[in-house]
């Protein structure tokens, strides 16, 4: 089993709020949420690193806009 | 090549009534795969183009589900917004349904079934979503159809309808 | 690699046959596995070919390389933090069943709020334990896809997910995931076109039920 470290986190208020809001919303633990968060930034840097691209895509409209990902 | 990053995970050192169950299980055919798809390794499947239902049929199946909606919703005197509640749907999830306009998505489907009490795969077949020859269904769905058109209240011979079209949607 | 021992069936004599279920597998399985598989595939489709099968008959992960995919899999499995998962089953000193998981990016299509699933990108079963009834063809060992799917629903209740899973099944697979899985049918997709099912957290906890 991998050791786990404990680590304090500092957070504005609202930043508090939106983590919050998210583990309500995603029936998930505030620190679920921080690892998939962690996760989905990981996958975005390393697909990008790779030379990919991140868009988000409004099928109904037809618009395509490129999410800048600054590695 | 990468090595372990996942957290092991924990299984219960006796697992013998779920590998009794795993080993019973007709596992034949197993493949699953929406990656496939996205890397273009689909292969089309001549069964799907068959299956498509005439549009006769799925037209009648679109306006049986938006008649026993607002059938529903009419019998119990509420207004659209306090059905859509009650349901748990957005109010214009509920003006599209009750206008058959597109077939409505799985989760709405879904409240609806649950709402209603009435089978979720029976509403999926009115939806076109399941692909699956039910003849008695269908021939409820086109009589259930053809009753006339919103009022107010539910007449005697409306309400008779309903309650026998929500029969045929029981499991 | 962590793995854990159970069992699978052979299905001519119904012995039970020493297995091992892995959860986190490095690229290099699939090139393992691949080298048994390919030549496994080949086999069945020229015995397909030679009795005529339709189409529809034919299984429609024929044509599937675990070794190709490792291209676009390499780039999603890298990192210490990767949200796919490679997990198999071992048997005989070979691999019997290899599945992809994937923990972000996928909602519940059944909860109005945006609840995750672990979504199953690839899951497949060695050639030689398909059924296809149109060659005579009986699967050598059985009891490989309820075990693989009862990795993922674990996976997803450590992640938080109380044990949701998702996939899209290829047409000759929904009755296992439907009838035998539990797992609930919502209809043809159109990215993919393919059926989508998905294991509630009921459901899921049926699935894991172990009491004697």
């Amino acid at each position: 089993m991998q050791d786990k470290r404990t680590m304090t986190l500092n957070l504005a208020p609202s930043e508090m709020e939106a983590l919050d809001d998210l583990a309500r919303r995603k029936d998930l633990s505030k620190t679920a949420v921080i690892r998939q968060a962690l996760r989905l930034y990981q996958l975005v840097l390393s697909r990008v690193g790779q030379g990919e691209k991140l868009f988000f895509e409004d099928e109904l409209q037809g618009k395509k806009s490129e999410l800048m990902v600054l590695g | 090549m990468t090595s372990m990053q996942h957290n092991p995970l924990r299984l219960p050192v006796i697992r013998e009534k779920l590998i009794a169950r795993a080993l019973s299980a007709d596992d034949g055919c197993i493949s699953a795969g929406g990656l496939a798809a996205q890397l273009g390794m689909f292969r089309q499947d001549p069964l799907t183009e068959e299956q498509t239902a005439s549009g006769a049929s799925a037209a009648s199946g679109l306006v049986a589900l938006s008649r026993l909606v607002q059938f529903a919703r009419r019998e119990q005197r509420l207004t659209p917004e306090a059905f859509a509640s009650q349901l748990g749907l957005d109010l214009n999830e509920l003006v599209d349904l009750e206008s058959a306009g597109n077939p409505p998505e799985p989760r709405v489907l879904h409240l609806v079934s649950a709402g209603l009490k009435v089978s979720y795969e029976k509403l999926q077949i009115l939806a076109g979503h399941r692909l699956v020859r039910d003849q008695s269904l269908e021939s409820q769905a086109i009589r259930f159809a053809a009753s006339s058109g919103p009022m107010d209240k539910l007449s005697k011979s409306e309400a008779e309808a309903l309650h026998a079209f929500i029969r045929a949607l029981h499991e | 690699m962590s793995s854990h021992p159970t069992k699978l069936k052979r299905v001519s004599t119904g012995e039970l046959v020493d297995a091992e279920l892995h959860d986190d597998l490095p690229l290099d399985a699939l090139f393992d596995a691949e080298e048994l598989w390919a030549p496994e595939r080949v086999r069945i489709l020229r015995d397909c070919v030679k009795r005529a099968v339709g189409d529809q008959d034919i299984p429609q992960s024929i044509h599937w390389n675990w070794s190709r995919k490792t291209l676009d899999l390499r780039s999603r499995l890298s990192g210490p933090l990767s949200p796919y998962r490679l997990f198999g089953t071992k048997a005989e000193g070979r691999w019997q069943g290899l599945m992809v998981c994937c923990c972000v990016g996928y909602l519940s299509k059944i909860h109005t709020e945006s609840r995750d699933v672990v979504y199953v990108n690839l899951l497949e079963s060695a050639p030689w334990n398909w059924e296809i009834k149109a060659i005579g063809r009986t699967p050598l060992l059985r009891g490989i896809g309820k075990q693989l799917v009862e990795l993922a629903v674990r996976w997803s209740n450590d992640l938080g997910f109380k044990g949701r899973v998702g996939l899209h099944s290829l047409r000759q697979s929904e009755t296992f995931y439907g009838t035998n899985c539990g797992m609930t049918d919502l209809g043809l997709d159109n990215k993919p076109p393919m059926r989508y099912f998905e294991l509630t957290e009921k459901a899921a906890r049926m699935f894991l039920e172990n009491e004697p």
